[in-house]
């Protein structure tokens, strides 16, 4: 029989990856993958994301995505398939005083695609601003 | 806080002075420019808030040359329930502060720290102490040329932060504070990365969008391309299969068309038979047809001699023979009829001669009795003339007429009228005798009395006792007298001329002479009406009359009367018109037989006629039976020439008939537009064939499904920028509805403190603040016009209404002290006046320092304490 083996012929890389969001640590584990793939700037990576994050996570994963933009020489992303949706961790996070509060609260109550994501970006913006977690 | 006592030592060119007695509530320090006014304001300033430490140049400034010690400033002030003193020296040598207070003394620092926390600021250092350091003072204190300054320009980030706090735990409500600030301008920031302040998209959105639209388009392209080479391939394929079938038909069509030219050259040769055998027997058919006419015209007129010999035989028979014995008839009747008229109009003759005798005699009879009564009516006339000429003597015989009988009226009244006035200047005189006496001689009774009227003087002589002379009148009595004799006078006159006795005669007169002219005139107007023409012309027509008379002869004694003859007349008379319509009527009946007769003898003679003619043409033509055979030979001609024709026909048709000629030219066509569509197809199979061959050069397929992948990949991409613009988006918008929805409610107090005081001056206008307590400007219900756009004059008052406002909030129930130095300097006195009122009322809370060179301006204030200062500054010796 005869033995086929994969021998690269170019410089470029192509990588194709699914990954399936069941707890926040593993938006970690995708953070340690990208840091281990060589030459990232020869590199092109699909990536087609799902399952459930919260918010916290899901702003972690956001940061991720745009650390590697630049540095990949591809990353095509597909997560419309990630829900981000608030634990009582971020919340609590995100209980701020006055009308912040009030506006988190106008954003929870309306569960379109929409508020979530404004709500999600209040948590990054807060995170940034250097809110307490 | 309040400030109690101020004492300034060497300051600025004033070598002592106190402001003793301050009001806690409102304190008015007056003076001419150059007085001091503003470096009293200073000391205040610089023993609360500078450092005494450090020589910097604005320390330095404080001294002057005449000055004999330091600057020093010495306040008293209460706060927080307790009694400070505070004094501060500033320069070269000897520079200190010190601060008593309840129960201790500090020195320096120590004294600066806890004055600074007293007064809620950062300790002040060597250097010239800023405004962001002082906390709230910058908007309780407003220095010389600066009252025009928006007001929200001396709020320090710090009073800014009390003022918020003040107005949540106002409110209830938490602000957001420094971390709800970040988030907000991160949010807009963001929103601001996707679309710009009017809601249009920047370039991720737009270049997302380009992309997109840019692939679409190239796609179109490439997919109009690849259809286009389908098209063409198939088009192609079309042709070529067009191309095989018109070969195909071609030669067909060429066999077709040889065949069909033998055929029409076979079906042209019938056809000239045809033509000719139809000639011979239509000529074979004239002939039986004219045979078949004479006989058939020959019986026709046979069946019609007899027809009309048979109706002159009837005719004679059933119409003349009757009609002649009618005639006789007749003749004899109307014979006796004219018999039976003529009688009847000899004896209508005799009447109508009677007749006019007895109309003559009635004629003279009517002229005899019209003349009679002429002649008495000419008789009546003339007495009637007679009468009248004897009543016009009589009337010419009265000599009054209605002028004289006016005249002598108007004499006679005037006369009487001359009496009366004559009689009213007499004496009237009565006596009554109350024994007996004489009068004149005349004897009167007693108890009898005389009365006398004297229109002239006279005398009265009473027995032999009195004689009375009376004078009537007096001067006008004989003028009087006279015109009454005058008028008199006249009036006979008159009268005597028309021989009347009075007046009452005239009057007797003009009536008879009245009556006379009444009478006259209806006997003239009877005389009128008898012979309107007069009696002349009456005469002659009596005359007349008598003449014609005369010519109508004597009369007829034997003439019958009128009315008898006259009856008989009419019966006689109608009788003939019965007689002569009986002969009319009878001779209209002979004379419409005789017609009728007439019309019969014509008819007979037309059938005779019609017969002999008939008969004339029956000789000229040939016997019947030579006819018949004729007729039959014809016949049998004509059937053998048609069943020669019949026979060609047959032929005709089995070759195709006109078809047949027809053909060989359709197919002609046909082979001729199959070659054109042949040459056609051939040139579009080329064209097609280079198209194809163009396009399948041009990957058309790969180069359309790279761009599909390309456009959904730009198509997510493009989603996922607007994801991340509408979540910003709808961030940013959420906050800033939060935001203002709780400025809002933050700002409220702030507004309403600052609306009671405004309401004096601009009723119903309000002021617009922002979250960051700026002012915006004034508004209105229906506009707001901004801070910068409003006169230096109200930009002046807005500003101290606002300061004064936000100080209550800040103040409190513990009172805050206010400092304006030339304060409204270009507002005018209606506006200042209003300003007293809210400066009045606020100094319920808040102890307010004016200092002013206009006292006339606050004249009306209403101060608690006034400071008026001397021309030179105040030097009053410290005990």
């Amino acid at each position: 029989m005869p033995k086929v083996e994969q021998v690269p012929v170019g410089r470029t890389k192509w990588i194709d990856r699914e990954v399936v969001f069941n707890h926040d640590e593993e938006v970690d584990d995708l953070g340690e993958w990208f840091e281990y793939l060589d030459e990232k700037s020869w590199t092109l990576v699909q990536l087609t994301m799902s399952g459930h994050l919260s918010l916290k996570a899901r702003s972690q994963l956001d940061r991720l995505q745009e650390d590697n933009q630049s540095r990949l020489l591809c990353l095509r992303i597909k997560d419309d398939r990630v829900a981000a949706a608030p634990t009582e961790e971020d919340l609590q996070y995100l209980s701020l005083e006055g009308f912040v509060g009030t506006a988190v609260d106008l954003l929870r109550q309306d569960e379109s695609q929409e508020s979530q994501d404004a709500l999600r970006l209040l948590y990054r913006f807060h995170r940034e601003a250097g809110g307490e977690s | 806080m309040r400030i109690t006592r101020v004492i300034l030592h060497h300051w600025k060119g004033i070598e002592n002075y106190v402001l003793e007695d301050i009001d806690p509530g409102l304190n008015l320090i007056l003076g001419d420019n150059e007085t001091g006014k503003s470096r009293i304001a200073e000391a205040i300033w610089f023993g609360l808030f500078e450092s005494s430490k450090g020589k910097s140049t604005h320390k330095e400034a404080l001294r002057s040359w005449e000055q004999t010690g330091d600057p020093k400033v010495e306040i008293d002030f209460e706060t927080g329930g307790s009694t400070y003193h505070i004094e501060k020296t500033f320069g070269q040598t000897g520079h200190k502060t010190k601060l008593t207070g309840p129960g201790f003394t500090l020195p320096d620092d120590d004294a600066e720290m806890e004055l600074a926390s007293l007064l809620g600021i950062t300790a002040p250092s060597s250097r010239q102490v800023k405004d962001e350091e002082l906390g709230m003072w910058p908007l309780l204190w407003v220095r010389q040329f600066r009252s025009g300054e928006e007001p929200h320009k001396s709020l320090t980030e710090d009073a800014k932060a009390r003022l918020q706090d003040l107005l949540s735990a106002t409110v209830g409500e938490v602000a957001a504070g420094r971390v709800g600030q970040k988030l907000m301008e991160m949010a807009l920031e963001e929103r601001g990365k996707y679309y710009t302040d009017t809601g249009r998209s920047r370039s991720p959105l737009t270049e997302a969008d380009d992309r997109v639209e840019d692939i679409e388009e190239q796609l179109n392209e490439a997919s109009n391309n690849r259809r286009q080479l389908e098209q063409s391939a198939e088009d192609l394929r079309r042709v070529r299969e067009d191309i095989t079938r018109l070969d195909e038909r071609t030669l067909q069509t060429s066999s077709d068309l040889e065949q069909a030219k033998k055929k029409a050259t076979q079906a042209q040769s019938l056809k000239n038979q045809i033509q000719v055998q139809k000639g011979e027997a239509a000529v074979v058919e004239g002939k039986l047809k004219a045979v078949e006419g004479d006989l058939e015209t020959r019986r026709e007129r046979e069946d019609s001699l007899k027809a009309v010999q048979q109706d002159a035989e009837n005719t004679r028979k059933n119409e003349v023979a009757p009609k002649i014995k009618e005639q006789d008839r007749l003749d004899k009747e109307v014979k006796a009829a004219q018999t039976a008229l003529e009688k009847a109009t000899d004896e209508r003759n005799k009447a109508r001669e009677m007749a006019r005798r007895a109309f003559e005699q009635k004629k003279r009879k009517d002229f005899d009795e019209r003349i009679d009564q002429l002649a008495g009516q000419l008789k009546k006339a003339k007495g009637f003339q007679k009468d009248i000429l004897k009543i016009a003597g009589e009337i010419g015989a009265i000599r009054v007429d209605r002028g004289t009988l006016d005249t002598l009226r108007e004499l006679q009244s005037q006369l009487k009228s001359a009496q009366d006035t004559l009689l009213g200047a007499s004496t009237r005189l009565r006596v009554s005798a109350m024994q007996e006496l004489k009068i004149d001689g005349k004897k009167l009774g007693k108890g009898e009395t005389l009365d006398k009227v004297y229109s002239e003087p006279a005398s009265l002589i009473i027995d032999k006792i009195a004689k009375l002379e009376v004078t009537p009148g007096g001067e006008n009595l004989e003028s009087l007298r006279e015109e009454a004799v005058r008028l008199d006078e006249q009036l006979k006159n008159i009268l005597e001329a028309h021989l009347l006795k009075n007046l009452n005669a005239a009057e007797a007169a003009f009536a008879e002479k009245d009556e006379l002219t009444k009478k006259k005139t209806i006997l003239e107007s009877t005389l009128t009406g008898m012979c309107p023409e007069g009696i002349t012309t009456l005469e002659t027509a009596l005359r007349g009359m008598e003449s014609e008379r005369k010519a109508l002869g004597d009369n007829d004694p034997d003439a019958p009367e009128e009315k008898e003859i006259t009856l008989k007349l009419e019966t006689l008379e109608n009788a003939e018109a019965e007689a002569r319509e009986a002969r009319d009527v009878v001779k209209e009946e002979l004379s419409r037989v005789v017609n009728e007769l007439g019309i019969f003898a014509e008819r007979v003679k037309r059938f005779e006629g019609q017969a002999t003619e008939l008969q004339g043409l029956l000789k000229k033509m040939p016997p019947a039976e030579e006819i018949q055979k004729a007729e039959g030979d014809a016949r049998t001609a004509w059937e053998t020439a048609l069943a020669t024709v019949k026979g060609l026909e047959g032929q005709y048709e089995e070759l195709g008939g006109e078809v047949a000629e027809s053909d060989a030219e359709r197919l002609d066509k046909v082979l001729k537009g199959i070659r054109e569509d042949l040459d056609e197809m051939r040139q579009q199979r080329a064209r097609l064939d280079a198209n194809v061959k163009l396009l399948a050069d041009k990957d058309i397929h790969e180069k359309e499904q790279d761009l599909q992948a390309k456009l959904v990949e730009a198509q997510k991409e493009q989603g996922d920028v607007y994801r991340k613009a509408a979540a910003a988006k709808n961030l940013a918008d959420t906050l800033q509805e939060c935001r203002a929805a709780s400025q809002r409610r933050l700002l409220a107090p702030a507004t309403d403190a600052i609306r009671k005081h405004l309401q004096v001056l601009f009723p119903g206008i309000d002021v617009s603040l922002d979250e960051e307590l700026n002012v915006e400007g004034l508004k209105t219900a229906t506009r707001t016009e901004e801070l910068v756009d409003l006169s230096g004059g109200t930009k002046e008052q807005i500003g101290m209404i606002v300061r004064l406002g936000l100080a209550e909030l800040l103040a409190g129930e513990e009172g805050l002290p206010m400092v304006f130095d030339d304060a409204l300097t270009n507002t005018d006195f209606r506006r200042i006046e209003q300003m007293h009122r809210i400066l009045f009322k606020v100094a319920d809370n808040l102890q307010i320092f004016i200092f002013s060179c206009h006292p006339e301006a606050f004249e009306g204030i209403g101060a608690g304490k006034r400071y008026r200062l001397p021309g030179r500054p105040a030097r009053r010796p410290i005990n």
